[in-house]
């Protein structure tokens, strides 16, 4: 008996439920783009670029913490990070900064540090773990 | 020579003898059988071999080995060398290939009249990990051998890092079991025996997973300063997905051992589990999520073959359920919705769709860039999609408590249902009185508390009957815990930044709090000490700075209160410079310089007239010019009792309502520095150490590790109970 509507059941759910998870993954991906793209968008986006060592800066009035990043053509950006300087900062060749940029600088919620060599090769700094 | 790469290439070698064996005897040939037997047995003398001997070159302080001299140095401690082992990718296969050769002796012994088809299988997928143990072997020699290692990470030097991952490689391992004999039934079309067989292992999947996720957590929680137990990482999914698929399938696989349904179901599961494991080491092995280079598949070597792998393994495994699909006979489950054996259907349907949503947001970097620019999900994806689930994971677990198997009555299930409701509906209003405010939050609570009440009855009314009939009640309690738990501590944190001046009082959600200053413990460990005070409770915290090669670690201090853990994670620390508020010169003897409006010549020293014993009180004779023109001397004292920090007398040009205070001198150099203030305040000079700290009030942490931990005990003893049975 039940194994009639076992199945209707089933794709009821499974057809809500893919599309509430299709419609949230529309909702909430980034997209990795360049550096140009990041400025003429403004939205929510990913970025990847090699750390400048030299000019970063913890601000701890504003508990912002600057720095700016390179693309393979020399491009440069600022990065203002609204948190402090992730653990393995300065060990780091590159960074994926997530977050929008506005006013010249990408102001970034979260950044993934990549590491020369780690475990699993990335430490993720989040500003919204659970 | 490398003598490792040999032992793992001939390792490899009787793998595939094993594996050509017992294909022959699955065809019916039996000649194979000892050939089989004798390479299989002969292969894991040589893994264990190859670990025991990699140990060695840890212990030796072999650092030709490429691999040795990325996670180990000369003082690295003895016990950490021994677990280095599986610090990184290679060596954790290694470790990863040796559970599934030790856990297959066991299934070759169980394996039975399926002998050949299920070693078979079972090979096929040790065959996987044998084959990136040969494209990257841990005993890969270094071009130039250097004098000492780079050195254990210090995130890896942890107790909980060295036991997490060997629990999720057990875990990964065990998940080989199901789905050989899964494989090995669909083989051979007959489909009796392969649950009962396969039973425990899956629950030892769930143990083993979720000792592993917990592991995992609560270093991420209490170690690493991540400020949360769980981040929606993709390595971190990569175990939460085959747990997920791992209780869905022990569920199916219970119903179908008592009931006779859901087969094809289960052959479903166990396949997509193994594919899961193998789908999550594809993601987090292969370099395509860790780099940004989504674009570029950069590391060719391992993902080609992770790649292969998959494929094959996908159409192989649900072509032949496919294929098989007419002629598998599953029984009816039964005639009501109200019984139990439909809730339990429901329960493997959400949690399989929790495993699959959470996968399609860990793989949506791919996925998106099929069809444009490769796009990473953020957190809320993963929220947005598994609330729901919960939810309504929730009321389906408060129901597998109240219904019964076969048939309820409506009479009886309300009866058993008013009282799981109102302690729901008491967890919702305690809830509203503490903050709670968001309805789907409500939903919430009110679901986890039903669930969490309607098992708890059956714990206790059937707990006189053995521990073995309520592990399943237990397990679902321990879950309804956990949910509250999660909920509370996500969506209820409360945080503050704030940055604590040495020695002066400062407040944050609700406690009073005095930074005492920091120590050096060791070369690379910055303590800090602050003073916590709430009422009559009065406690120091010490969070630590830890520097190391790899960048630097915030130890959080954790103050775990019964009903919220107080989290503190130091930020950042800056020890005194000589930066200071106040205007300062430096003068010589004779010289004069301007300050604050003040021109100011530096006379001579006054060491004045001092007790033996007393007091040392140094003065410096100045003479001070004002705007006007009108000359003043003065002289501030420089007060040395016994103290730290001396005293600071300073003179007062009362004119133009100046302080002027003598900060630092140098007798041998015949200097002095001076400060200038308009109050009489020498703090505006003291240059204070300051520590940033990220203050957090997490409640009912302990919930999610309480719950949790009930879970793993009674999947561990389950899977005792379960081990047993199997003759």
């Amino acid at each position: 008996m039940f194994s009639k509507y076992r199945m209707i059941i089933g794709l009821a759910v499974i057809v809500i439920f893919g599309g509430l998870g299709i419609w949230s993954l529309v909702g909430s991906a980034t997209p990795y783009v360049g550096f140009e793209q990041a400025r003429s968008l403004g939205s929510r986006v990913q970025v990847l670029g090699k750390v400048d060592h030299g000019g970063s800066v913890y601000d701890d009035k504003t508990g912002v913490f600057t720095f700016f990043i390179s693309d393979e053509n020399g491009d440069r950006m600022q990065v203002d990070f609204y948190g402090t300087k992730p653990g393995n900062f300065e060990q780091a060749e590159s960074v994926v900064c997530m977050g929008s940029f506005s006013n010249g600088t990408f102001q970034a919620k979260e950044l993934l540090v990549k590491c020369p060599s780690k475990y699993q090769g990335a430490e993720v700094q989040k500003s919204d773990n659970i | 020579m490398v003598i490792g790469t040999y032992i793992l290439a001939l390792a490899t070698v009787a793998a595939l003898l094993s594996t050509f064996g017992y294909y022959m005897i699955a065809r019916g040939n039996k000649v194979y059988l000892a050939a089989s037997r004798w390479s299989y047995y002969l292969m894991s003398s040589l893994v264990l071999i190859a670990a025991i001997y990699m140990i060695t070159l840890f212990l030796g302080n072999r650092f030709e080995y490429s691999y040795i001299s990325h996670y180990s140095s000369l003082d690295l401690a003895t016990n950490f060398k021994v677990t280095s082992l599986w610090a990184g990718q290679e060596g954790s296969f290694l470790l990863w290939v040796t559970f599934g050769v030790l856990l297959g002796v066991w299934v070759k012994s169980k394996a039975k009249e399926q002998l050949g088809w299920v070693m078979f299988f079972y090979l096929v997928g040790q065959l996987f990990l044998f084959a990136l143990l040969n494209i990257s072997s841990p005993f890969k020699m270094n071009q130039m051998v250097p004098a000492d290692g780079q050195g254990l990470n210090p995130l890896l030097q942890n107790y909980w890092m060295q036991i997490h991952p060997p629990i999720v490689f057990l875990g990964y391992a065990s998940t080989f079991v199901p789905f050989a004999f899964a494989m090995a039934a669909l083989a051979t079309n007959r489909y009796s025996n392969w649950v009962k067989l396969t039973l425990p292992w899956a629950i030892f999947s769930v143990c083993a997973l979720g000792t592993g996720i917990f592991l995992g957590g609560y270093w991420a929680y209490e170690t690493l300063g991540w400020g949360g137990y769980w981040g929606w990482d993709p390595v971190e999914n990569a175990s939460l997905v085959p747990w997920l698929g791992s209780i869905a399938l022990v569920h199916g696989m219970l119903l179908e051992k008592h009931r006779g349904s859901f087969k094809k179901t289960n052959l479903f599961l166990a396949i997509t589990t193994f594919l899961m494991v193998i789908f999550g080491t594809f993601l987090t092995r292969s370099g395509v999520l860790a780099d940004f280079s989504v674009h570029s598949f950069v590391d060719l070597g391992l993902s080609a073959y992770l790649v292969i792998f998959l494929i094959s393994f996908t159409v192989l495994s649900y072509g032949l359920l496919i294929y098989r699909t007419k002629s598998i006979d599953s029984a009816d489950p039964g005639k009501s919705p109200l019984s139990r054996e439909f809730v339990v259907f429901l329960a493997m349907l959400f949690v399989i769709l929790s495993a699959f949503l959470v996968l399609l947001g860990m793989s949506s970097p791919l996925l998106t860039r099929i069809v444009g620019e490769p796009s990473a999900v953020d957190i809320s994806y993963y929220t947005m999609t598994n609330l729901p689930i919960a939810i309504i994971i929730g009321i389906i677990l408060g129901l597998g408590g109240v219904l019964s198997w076969g048939v309820s009555e409506w009479r009886e299930l309300r009866r058993r249902l008013i009282l799981p409701v109102a302690v729901a509906i008491v967890f919702v209003l305690v809830g509203v009185l503490l903050g709670v405010r968001n309805a789907v939050h409500m939903l919430f609570i009110f679901t986890s508390g039903f669930a969490f009440m309607a098992n708890l009855i059956e714990v206790i009314s059937r707990a006189r009957n053995g521990l073995k009939f309520i592990l399943a009640d237990l397990i679902h309690t321990g879950a309804a815990m956990m949910f509250i738990g999660i909920i509370a501590s996500s969506a209820y944190s409360t945080e503050e930044k704030i940055t604590l001046e040495r020695d002066q009082a400062n407040h944050a959600l609700g406690f009073n709090l005095k930074f005492l200053g920091a120590e050096s413990v060791d070369k690379d460990r910055d303590m800090a000490h602050i003073q916590i005070e709430r009422g009559s409770n009065i406690f120091q915290a010490s969070p630590v700075f830890l520097w190391s090669k790899q960048g630097l670690v915030r130890n959080p201090y954790i103050k775990k209160f019964l009903l919220y853990d107080l989290y503190i994670s130091p930020e950042e620390l800056k020890t005194a410079g000589t930066q200071t508020s106040g205007a300062t010169l430096i003068l010589t003897q004779g010289q004069t310089g301007s300050i604050a409006g003040l021109e100011i010549t530096f006379e001579q020293f006054d060491l004045g007239n001092h007790m033996e014993g007393g007091p040392l009180s140094i003065g410096a004779d100045l003479s001070v010019k004002s705007a006007d023109g009108k000359i003043a001397e003065a002289k501030p004292l420089f007060v040395v009792a016994g103290g730290d920090q001396p005293e600071l007398i300073p003179a007062k040009i009362s004119d133009v309502g100046k302080n002027i205070y003598l900060l630092k001198i140098n007798a041998d150099q015949g200097m002095i520095m001076i400060g200038v203030t308009d109050r009489d305040n020498p703090d505006e000079f003291k240059s204070t150490d300051l520590l940033i700290i990220n203050i957090s009030k997490k409640p009912l942490v302990n919930l999610v590790w309480f719950g949790l931990i009930i879970i793993i005990f009674g999947a561990g003893a389950s899977t005792y109970r379960r081990l047993k049975e199997v003759k």
